[in-house]
């Protein structure tokens, strides 16, 4: 009777100080008043606003050497949940040593697997697991008939049709069959969206690409990225599903072949996406977006690895190989024989020696908005 | 001299203001500790205050509670003023530093009171438009909740649980994560 007097913007001050959805949760489903308070979607805007994206943790998948270990999953601090609801236990074969199952990208509170299936040489059996780990449901996708023969697959998680980003109810999957060849990946000349709503409901997309020669220059929350010869940029946009083209600046490393230039992207803190390019002699090229998510791309700055790194000009004879990381920081390989391994902060310049391989850490993100019953 | 000294009278009068709880209880404050309501900021300034301010909402328990704290919150103001002339600045800091740890333990020890207190603390501090007392309450109850179950904060604050069984089965339902 006490709380009950207690008016709705006072409660959503209180809740606004929670700093675990775990805890927004619990209070939520203490009785009608606190969880509309909880459920009210201005109230998710100023919460999210104020405690930043609800990461949960990440995942590391590791060199296939490793495939023995199951998944790593590394839990944030601030998330006060416990790591064993993380466990992929719950897929088919979830548990199963050697690893059967390998993370292709995550977005959001979901995941989505592909079986690493030693035994096919080609890709064309290796069907897709989308699960969110939390609520241990997962979707599988059948790839035999939608992937040609001898061919492989790159797939990518995209928010879904319906507002409000991504969630097991609401995701959009484009993948694209490419086969490989000595030249380089030829991918087909149709990629495809399939889009997941409510109950199972499922519909696909095709959408032809003129191009078919590709260089996959990797992605970052916002985009993946490829490139497609002559300074053209082909962009998938995962909010909106929607493939766009831009240009990078003309420049002469462009004319050059494709074994001395090395491509790769990441976002800075701005939130705006970076174009790395690497060539040799260790120079750098950082090109930003003109104008936000549209647009052409300008040359930002130039990192002079050779400075940053202090390594000997040998390692500077073939372009450092980018491996995407976290963003804003790249992975580098210099060098194929002995290689140095650096992780680089694009936005900053800083430059820092790693051991080895560093893995990519798969962030996994708590399902938002809560799902809440609609109380009166 | 008569005049005069009533008209001394009359001045100091007017820099005290009435409180009236909704038990018809009186209270007279200063106007430097009134005016931390905004609510009655409002009411000096309209020049609604003769005659006393009733305030229907606050009993007077809790509203003895909000003016120990204005008073200890307005002399704090009062004395930050007061003290940034007449001090060289590390001597500031010094009293500064000093006056904001005893502030902090008296907000400490004022927070010392059972649950449905603080729940009409906070009622009051919302009516009267205490930015202060409301923050401080607000935290206070946000600390008590995290990492406790629904079962406990019902208990803690007499909640009574009004969802349905259907209802808190679908919240288990989709965030029993967030329960383990």
């Amino acid at each position: 009777m006490v709380t009950h007097a207690i008016p709705d913007d006072v409660l959503e001050d209180i809740f606004l100080r929670l700093d675990s959805d775990a805890y927004l949760l619990r209070a939520a489903s203490t009785c009608k008043q606190w969880c509309r308070v909880v459920a009210d979607t201005g109230f998710h805007r100023r919460f999210r606003s104020l405690h930043g994206p609800p990461i949960a943790g990440v995942y590391y998948v590791k060199l296939p050497d490793d495939r023995q270990l199951p998944l790593k999953f590394e839990p944030t601090t601030s998330a006060a949940i416990d790591c064993r609801n993380f466990s992929l236990g719950f897929l088919p074969d979830g548990d199963a040593t050697p690893r059967v199952w390998s993370i292709l990208d995550t977005r959001g509170s979901l995941i989505l697997l592909q079986r690493c299936n030693e035994g096919v040489e080609y890709g064309h059996h290796r069907d897709l697991v989308i699960c969110e780990p939390l609520t241990r449901r997962y979707e599988a996708i059948r790839t035999r008939r939608l992937v040609p023969i001898r061919s492989e697959l790159i797939a990518y998680l995209l928010d879904g049709e319906a507002a409000g980003g991504i969630g097991v109810a609401n995701f959009r999957l484009a993948f694209w069959a490419y086969s490989s060849t000595r030249y380089g990946k030829l991918f087909r000349r149709n990629a495809t969206v399939l889009s997941c709503g409510r109950n199972h409901g499922r519909s696909m997309r095709e959408i032809s690409i003129g191009a078919y020669r590709l260089r996959s220059m990797g992605h970052t929350a916002a985009a993946v990225y490829w490139y497609t010869g002559r300074r053209k940029v082909l962009a998938l946009d995962k909010t909106t599903a929607e493939f766009s083209c831009s240009l990078l600046p003309d420049m002469e490393e462009w004319s050059l072949s494709m074994g001395q230039t090395e491509l790769g992207v990441t976002a800075g803190r701005d939130g705006k996406d970076r174009v790395v390019h690497s060539g040799v002699g260790g120079k750098m090229k950082v090109f930003v977006r003109l104008q936000g998510s549209s647009g052409d791309w300008e040359l930002e700055k130039i990192i002079e690895l050779p400075v940053l790194t202090c390594a000997l000009p040998l390692f500077f004879s073939e372009p450092a190989f980018i491996e995407r990381h976290r963003s804003p920081m790249l992975v580098l390989r210099l060098s194929w024989y002995k290689p140095l391994w650096f992780r680089l902060d694009v936005e900053n310049g800083v430059a820092e020696s790693v051991s080895g391989f560093v893995d990519f850490p798969h962030l996994c993100e708590l399902p938002w908005p809560p799902h809440l019953p609609c109380v009166r | 001299m008569a005049s005069a000294g009533s008209g001394d009278e009359k001045a100091a009068a007017a820099a005290m203001i009435t409180l009236i709880s909704s038990d018809n209880e009186k209270f007279e404050v200063t106007e430097a500790t009134a005016t931390l309501s905004q609510t009655i900021r409002h009411m000096i300034e309209d020049g609604c205050t003769d005659g006393g301010v009733p305030l229907p909402n606050v009993t007077s328990k809790i509203l003895a509670r909000v003016i120990e704290y204005c008073k200890k919150h307005a002399t704090a103001a009062a004395g930050e003023e007061g003290s940034s002339s007449s001090f060289s600045d590390a001597a500031f800091l010094e009293v500064d530093r000093a006056f904001l740890e005893e502030l902090e333990e008296f907000d400490d020890a004022f927070l010392e009171v059972d649950r449905a207190t603080l729940f009409d603390l906070i009622l009051a501090a919302n009516y009267l438009d205490i930015k202060g007392l409301l923050n401080l309450t607000c935290q206070k109850v946000a600390d008590s909740v995290k990492g406790k179950t629904p079962e406990q904060i019902r208990e803690m604050y007499n909640i009574v649980n009004d969802l349905t069984p259907e209802e808190e089965a679908e919240i288990r339902r989709e965030t029993q994560w967030a329960f383990e």
